[in-house]
């Protein structure tokens, strides 16, 4: 018994070391790109990367943070975007989906297809540009960033596989004591369907948060830039005015941080969705493994 | 509570289809509200929407629109839509819009950006040639004739250049101090081998340093090939180029060329020497290794007056410039920046008129460039200072038009634009100028070509590899991938326009 207990701790610590190791391969970088993004410019040219900054220097995120009221503006953008798309796209994909996975819907191999269609085919991107500022007027508003990413065949799927393993006698059990279609599944379904309301939330949500492409195609407003996209244009515009053809520039360019300010838009960027993350955590795991495995 | 429930899901949906209507309604109202107006010159008011790319937009650029307006009422009628996008976004943007025909009418196009010559063939651009003969008769006497060739496809002129420096002239700079500290006079300097006294005395004070910069732009083989007396015809580093003066117009590999053979040489040589970086062709940054001191030289392609203040600008080192080698016009120099008429434009005529009236008129220039004076900048006698944080400050007065109307900035000199006109009247120019490669009907070989030059090409001009070993099979693999084929292509383009042209 206690030998046993004894090869259960060995085994526990090298699959603990092994895990850490793999742990630390994701976090190191991490630091660095923290460390960096703290580290003045030159010394960071001339001594290279270290896990503490060699010189002090909060020069990078000034330069970034240099237009305050614009980047809280993109903050605002990117945060309306993506609360407000998580939450219709949720909608949405959630009741696809239930349609789909209901066995009683006569048409739902045909929906079934029609959406895995999309998953294999699409019009590219010059039909959906020429849809959304032709047809549906999008340009320039924020519906051009939301209304693109509500429905993804794949979150549709990945939900589909989760609710055809609801009872279909809950549902019937219901349908017996009058509750209608949307109380059923409003009150019953989506309750019991957290995990999976969670994982693909996240999912949504880090598509929102990370896409600057439809900011970049259809904004070109100031107040309407989401935060991504106003993060790539410093790089670029840093990246532009480094090596620019310009002549006669007058701001001293030698001055502008360049590497360093790469690493504090990176930081800037991912931030807020480390600090996500982990309340999403409880259902992540749970939600991936439920919807994909059938029975 | 089922009441509710159902309510709820209404009101949402209500919400959103109310939603996507009203973004709907906007919209249209907007664009119906634009065509209103008469001006004293009897021509109705129109909008012309500029697609421009840059810094992104301006905080201020509604009322430099406003101010624009105002100046053109009386005369023009005109109002300018500035769709300001950054560098890295432009092409994107532009080639949706023209993908998906959406009505704009002037845009900016090169050959590295907003490819002009994919647009002709795309038929995105209209031939201005009776517009200009209508209403750009001082734009057509102010631009040389160079100018003009350089933008004409098929007989047809498609876009209107802009002004700025278009001669490719090597020069080859270094730091002052370094200058004074070994005595060197880089007058005497004819070509780069020139260089390698100095080199070899820096490398032995200090064993750290790379005396010269051989990455990203700053490449040394890129920037020397006007140099070495050659131009390419086929595309950047693809095998199908034409020596400056051969009047037999003969199309070469000029990997082949002996000039070059020696320079992959000279770059072994010096990369063995440790005379830069070993790693080059994995460096991006050219100014980096000049400003923290590590690197004191580097090559230029395009000299240009006010060069020196330009690079003090980027690296904080005051550096002195020496031309070597001859300077030439090509194609691809003056196709380096010019400006557009939208085939979706639905006032074509308001727009050559526009474009007349911006190259020719400083005022209007100088409003597009630094936007409105006391506002955004002052003027002291030629030079614009822009005021601090300026909400108007493209800083890029070469992408509008012709940059010899724009006031100086700061750091350049009192003749600058002078300078650089006779820099480019004394250029001479190639034999084929005007000439543009079609690449479609090689397009298989172009694209495996492209491959093999990747594979090799960075090794060979930052001196990673023995030329003796590598360059023989490099060129036995451009033949293997077609590089005659795209040769004769090319040749047989060249010999056709040769025909049409003379």
């Amino acid at each position: 018994m206690v030998q046993k207990k004894g090869t259960k701790t060995i085994s526990q610590i090298i699959i603990n070391i092994i895990f850490i190791v793999i742990a630390l391969c994701c976090v190191v970088p991490l630091f660095y790109i923290l460390a960096a993004s703290f580290t003045d410019e030159m010394s960071l040219a001339k001594e290279g990367y270290h896990l503490l900054p060699t010189k002090f220097s909060l020069e990078a995120f000034k330069y970034v943070f240099k237009n305050p009221a614009q980047i809280l503006n993109a903050y605002v953008v990117t945060i309306v975007v993506t609360v407000g798309g998580t939450l219709l796209s949720l909608l949405c994909t959630s009741m696809l989906a239930y349609v789909m996975a209901r066995k009683d819907y006569k048409f739902r191999n045909v929906l079934s297809f029609l959406v895995f269609f999309t998953l294999l085919f699409n019009g590219g991107m010059v039909a959906s540009y020429i849809v959304n500022t032709q047809y549906y007027n999008l340009k320039d508003t924020i519906f051009a960033m939301i209304l693109p990413y509500i429905i993804m065949p794949w979150h549709v799927f990945l939900m589909n596989g989760f609710f055809k393993d609801t009872p279909m006698a809950l549902i019937e059990a219901a349908k017996i004591d009058g509750a209608s279609e949307a109380y059923i599944f409003f009150k019953i379904v989506a309750p019991i369907s957290k995990p999976a309301f969670a994982t693909i939330g996240l999912f949504t949500a880090f598509t929102y948060w990370n896409d600057w492409w439809l900011s970049m195609l259809y904004i070109n407003e100031n107040k309407l830039t989401s935060l991504q996209y106003y993060l790539y244009r410093i790089m670029n515009n840093i990246e532009f005015l480094r090596s620019s053809m310009a002549a006669g520039v007058s701001v001293d360019l030698s001055q502008i941080p360049g590497e360093t300010a790469r690493m504090a838009l990176c930081v800037v960027a991912v931030g807020p969705m480390l600090i996500v993350f982990p309340f999403f955590q409880k259902y992540f795991v749970k939600g991936i493994t439920v919807g994909s495995v059938k029975g | 509570m089922r009441k509710k429930m159902r309510k709820g899901f209404a009101v949402t949906l209500a919400m959103v289809t109310l939603a996507g209507s009203l973004t709907g309604c906007g919209k249209s109202e907007e664009q119906k509200s634009q065509s209103t107006g008469d001006s004293s010159s009897g021509l109705e008011e129109v909008t012309l929407t500029w697609y421009i790319p840059g810094n992104g937009p301006q905080t201020d650029t509604a009322k430099v629109e406003d101010a624009i307006y105002e100046y053109l009422k009386d005369d023009l009628n005109v109002r300018i839509d500035f769709v300001e996008c950054d560098w890295g976004s432009y092409d994107d943007k532009v080639q949706m819009a023209i993908a998906s025909q959406e009505a704009f009418d002037l845009c900016y196009t090169a050959h590295w950006s907003n490819n002009f010559y994919n647009n002709v063939s795309k038929n995105a651009f209209l031939e201005l040639n009776d517009l200009l003969d209508e209403y750009g008769k001082d734009l057509k006497e102010l631009i040389p004739d160079e100018g003009w060739k350089a933008a004409t496809v098929n007989g047809n002129i498609y876009a209107v250049p802009n002004m700025q420096i278009w001669a490719y002239q090597g020069a080859i700079g270094v730091e002052n101090s370094v200058l004074e500290k070994y005595n060197f006079d880089l007058t005497q300097v004819k070509e780069l081998k020139d260089m390698e006294p100095l080199f070899e005395q820096i490398k032995a004070d200090n064993p750290d340093m790379y005396p010269i910069v051989n990455c990203g732009p700053a490449e040394l083989l890129n920037n020397y090939q006007n140099t070495l007396g050659y131009e390419e015809l086929a595309g950047s580093k693809i095998p199908g180029a034409l020596e400056y003066g051969d009047d037999s117009m003969t199309v070469v590999n000029q990997f082949e060329l002996p000039q070059v053979q020696e320079f992959f040489k000279m770059m072994y040589e010096w990369n063995q020497k440790g005379y830069f970086r070993s790693d080059s062709a994995t460096v991006t940054d050219e100014n980096m290794d000049i400003q923290i001191g590590k690197s004191v030289s580097k090559l230029t392609s395009t000299y240009k007056p006010g060069v020196e203040t330009d690079t003090k600008a980027k690296t904080g080192k005051d550096f002195t410039f020496q031309q070597i080698g001859e300077s030439h016009l090509s194609t691809s120099s003056i196709t380096a920046a010019l400006t557009a008429v939208s085939r979706t434009s639905k006032n074509p005529e308001r727009a050559m008129m526009f474009l007349n009236k911006l190259n020719t008129d400083k005022e209007l220039y100088n409003l597009v460039c630094f936007g409105i004076e006391g506002e955004h900048y002052t003027k002291d006698g030629n030079y614009a200072i822009p005021v601090e944080n300026s909400a108007y400050n493209p800083n890029q007065d070469w992408v509008y038009g012709d940059q010899f109307n724009a006031l100086y900035r700061e750091g350049q000199g009192e003749d600058d634009w002078a300078r650089t006109e006779e820099i480019n009247n004394s250029a001479e120019p190639s034999l084929a100028l005007g000439f543009s490669f079609d690449s479609t009907p090689v397009q298989t070989q172009l694209a495996s070509v492209s491959a093999v030059v990747d594979e090799y090409y960075s090794s060979l001009a930052t001196g990673m590899v023995n030329p003796d070993e590598v360059l023989p099979e490099f060129l036995e693999k451009l033949e293997q991938a077609g590089s005659k084929d795209l040769i004769a292509e090319c040749q047989k383009q060249l010999d056709e326009w040769v025909k049409e042209n003379k």
